[in-house]
């Protein structure tokens, strides 16, 4: 019997030897960083991954975990201590989560002052957090108002003359009373994420801001807030605005702009461009023109809300000068042109901007990145997120039309207060 | 001490020996986590916080039957688990007394009958996403051939439509799981007792009543308890679905857990909120005992 337990015993022993001995020799042998970042990035990352292994014999292994999971993903990591993990991808719209949650190392001097200025500084800022660069700016995009060529013509529209959301609607009145469409525009609010290219990006191209430094209200003094409400209650009423809106998000959106149903599309710098140049997603590549996001007032003209991706370096990896390395290999100017080239995604170089390569192989590139200047980041609140849940609730209301838009102000600046 | 009882012991030794590797891997995935959650749902476990995590008593549970979130959270979960699980054991009870009976294809329409189950909950949520989507649906496309609905219906667009969609989804998935649990059970109805029952002249109504349901109520009883379970536990099809939406109107409590954990990032609440919700199964699961589980003879 003893000798029954003994050897259940024994076999234990030797498994775990035999585990914890073959991973201290993977260890030994050479160095392996580790990487979470999601798979859209995923070809460039393996190009440059490749080319890192060829030019020191470091290995990089990518987790890819999809942009529904990575979130949830992440934060269980870092509060797990970072798993293993050496890199890990930070989203624009996670920068204050991620930072509060994990301990990311200090990357100032892979950005040396003077080459600040190389950098696109709206994302620079972003994730430098109390005077840390916390991740390396990787990529940028913003929300873009896209249009259908086709339709405008037909119905007489000029996209030149759209500089105010005023112009927008009676753009769309005109394409309506043509009766080319059923729907001109679907302003997407099914989920809190489609806050960046629908009400959300309304409001942002007023210039006006929802809070303060210190994270108080203050769209309760503009005009904004209430005007954007009522142009997607009105223009949802008046038949212009489609009110399937409250159940589609960002990707419905593009395939319904995609088949030709919709005249106009906000939506991200990789819909926009794969509504161009992807006949899978798209019936009318090639009919597709990018114009500014319509503001308030005809001057100065604004923008949407701008997302980015950054990569961070745990505190906790036992590898940090080689992910270093790696970091700057993959936010090269290289490996950016290639990102944008191959992904559709903007650079954060600022050089880049000008690239004739780029522009050559991106139809549109020029209008996109013409966008970015004008854009700006979501608030970097720790109770943002909370507060973005509760508002997308309040507009879905009101596109149903279940409150007015007096009523959805209210309930938005309540809102607010609580999540404080 | 006699031989017999030596043996006895070295046996309960040796099995003691080769169940507890097992018992060690489950008090490490289960157990740990358990009673670790509990801990921290002590806690003022806030990831915006200064990562001191001080104890706080009850203050999380507090909060939690102070929120208003909560309770709204607390009613559409009943709704949904109310709703899910009838339809659900009605609709599986009848497919199984169809299942059960022998005709051609028996066999080929059970299998057939198992295969919504076999999809994963994400997998069936993002398919139900696209069959309802408002302007390219499956769904709409049929009605309309049909001559049923003469425009497109937005189905996630309106809080009641919505929990009704969600609600005909999870019955969509979890329909077969429970036939096939009813017609495991209706098998094993002895084909006498209904001979018996049709001699003593009872009629069609009073043999299912008496012999089939009668018979059937151990496993009757499980399929309630765990469908029950799951229901009320229910996340990833309303993540995948809806996000809690349109208006917080399928705001489950397992969503309403995971927003205060992954999106309030304050886990403290979140494993509060987590602890509440298992007490009320648990409550839920004795109360069925009580009411539905009988010992069964014949």
């Amino acid at each position: 019997m003893k000798r029954a337990l003994l050897i259940v015993l024994v076999l234990m022993v030797v498994a775990f030897g035999v585990y914890a001995g073959g991973t201290a020799e993977k260890e030994t042998e050479s160095v392996v960083l580790r990487a979470l970042i999601r798979p859209d990035e995923g070809g460039n990352v393996q190009k440059y991954a490749d080319i890192f292994e060829a030019e020191t014999g470091i290995r990089v292994e990518v987790d890819f975990v999809g942009w529904a999971e990575i979130h949830d993903k992440s934060i269980s990591t870092l509060s797990a201590g970072g798993g293993g993990y050496d890199i890990i991808f930070v989203p624009s719209a996670n920068v204050v989560e991620f930072t509060s949650v994990g301990d990311f190392e200090a990357l100032n001097n892979m950005i040396s002052s003077g080459e600040k200025a190389d950098w696109l500084q709206p994302v620079l800022d972003l994730y430098t957090r109390e005077g840390d660069l916390v991740a390396m700016p990787w990529y940028s995009g913003g929300a873009h108002m896209v249009y259908n060529k086709e339709i405008l013509d037909k119905a007489g529209v000029d996209p030149e003359k759209i500089v105010t959301w005023n112009d927008f609607k009676d753009a769309c009145k005109k394409i309506k009373a043509a009766e080319l469409l059923k729907y001109v525009y679907t302003p997407t609010a099914k989920y809190p994420g489609n806050f960046y290219y629908a009400w959300g990006s309304m409001v942002a191209s007023s210039g006006e801001s929802f809070f303060d430094a210190a994270g108080k209200p203050v769209f309760d003094k503009g005009s904004a807030v209430l005007d954007s409400l009522k142009l997607v209650s009105e223009g949802t009423k008046e038949g212009l605005f489609d009110p399937a809106a409250i159940a589609m998000d960002d990707y419905e959106a593009l395939i319904q702009f995609g088949s030709g149903d919709t005249a106009f599309m906000m939506n991200s710098t990789w819909s926009a461009t794969q509504a161009y140049r992807n006949a899978d997603l798209s019936k009318v590549t090639g009919k597709v023109g990018y114009m500014l996001i319509p503001g308030w007032k005809s001057e100065p003209r604004s923008g949407g809300f701008l997302y980015a991706g950054g990569l961070g370096i745990l505190k906790s990896s036992r590898y940090k000068e080689e992910a270093k390395q790696f970091l700057t290999l993959l936010t090269s100017a290289d490996a950016q042109k290639h990102h944008a080239i191959e992904g559709a995604n903007l650079p954060t170089r600022v050089a880049l901007f000008e690239d004739k390569e780029i522009d050559s192989s991106w139809a549109g590139y020029k209008a996109l990145t013409a966008q970015l200047s004008y854009g700006s980041f979501l608030p970097q609140y720790s109770w943002f997120e909370e507060w973005r849940q509760a508002t997308s609730g309040v507009v879905q209301k009101t596109i149903a039309g279940n409150i007015t838009p007096e009523k959805a102000f209210d309930l938005i600046l309540e809102n607010a207060r609580k999540a404080q | 001490m006699t031989n017999t009882s030596v043996k006895r012991k070295q046996e309960l030794k040796l099995a003691l020996g080769l169940v507890l590797p097992a018992l060690i891997i489950m008090a490490a995935v289960n157990l740990y986590p358990l009673i670790y959650s509990f801990v921290i749902s002590l806690r003022d476990y806030d990831f915006h916080g200064d990562k001191s995590y001080p104890f706080c008593g009850l203050e999380n549970y507090i909060y939690i039957f102070e929120d208003v979130r909560f309770w709204r959270s607390l009613g559409i979960t009943l709704i949904f688990t109310a709703g899910a699980v009838t339809l659900e054991i009605g609709l599986a009870l009848m497919c199984a007394l169809a299942l059960n009976r022998k005709f051609r294809g028996q066999g080929a329409l059970r299998v057939i009958a198992l295969l919504p189950w076999a999809i994963p909950p994400v997998v069936n949520g993002i398919l139900w996403k696209w069959i309802l989507n408002p302007r390219y649906g499956a769904l709409n496309g049929l009605l309309m051939q049909l001559g049923v609905i003469d425009e497109y219906i937005v189905w996630l667009g309106s809080p009641s439509l919505a929990m009704l969609m969600v609600i005909l989804t999870d019955v969509w998935k979890e329909t077969p799981f429970i036939m096939l649990l009813l017609l495991a059970a209706l098998q094993s109805v002895p084909s006498y007792l209904y001979d018996a029952a049709k001699i003593d002249g009872a009629g069609a109504f009073r043999t299912f009543k008496e012999v089939t349901l009668a018979l059937i109520r151990p496993a009757l009883f499980v399929a309630l308890s765990l469908r029950t379970i799951w229901a009320l536990k229910s996340f990833d099809l309303i993540y995948a679905l809806t996000q809690g939406g349109p208006s917080n109107s399928t705001e489950v409590l397992g969503y309403y857990t995971y927003q205060k954990s992954f999106v309030s990032l304050h886990m403290g609440r979140g494993a509060a909120a987590a602890y509440i919700m298992t007490f009320i199964v648990l409550l839920i699961v004795i109360f069925y005992q009580k009411a539905v589980y009988q010992d069964v003879e014949y």
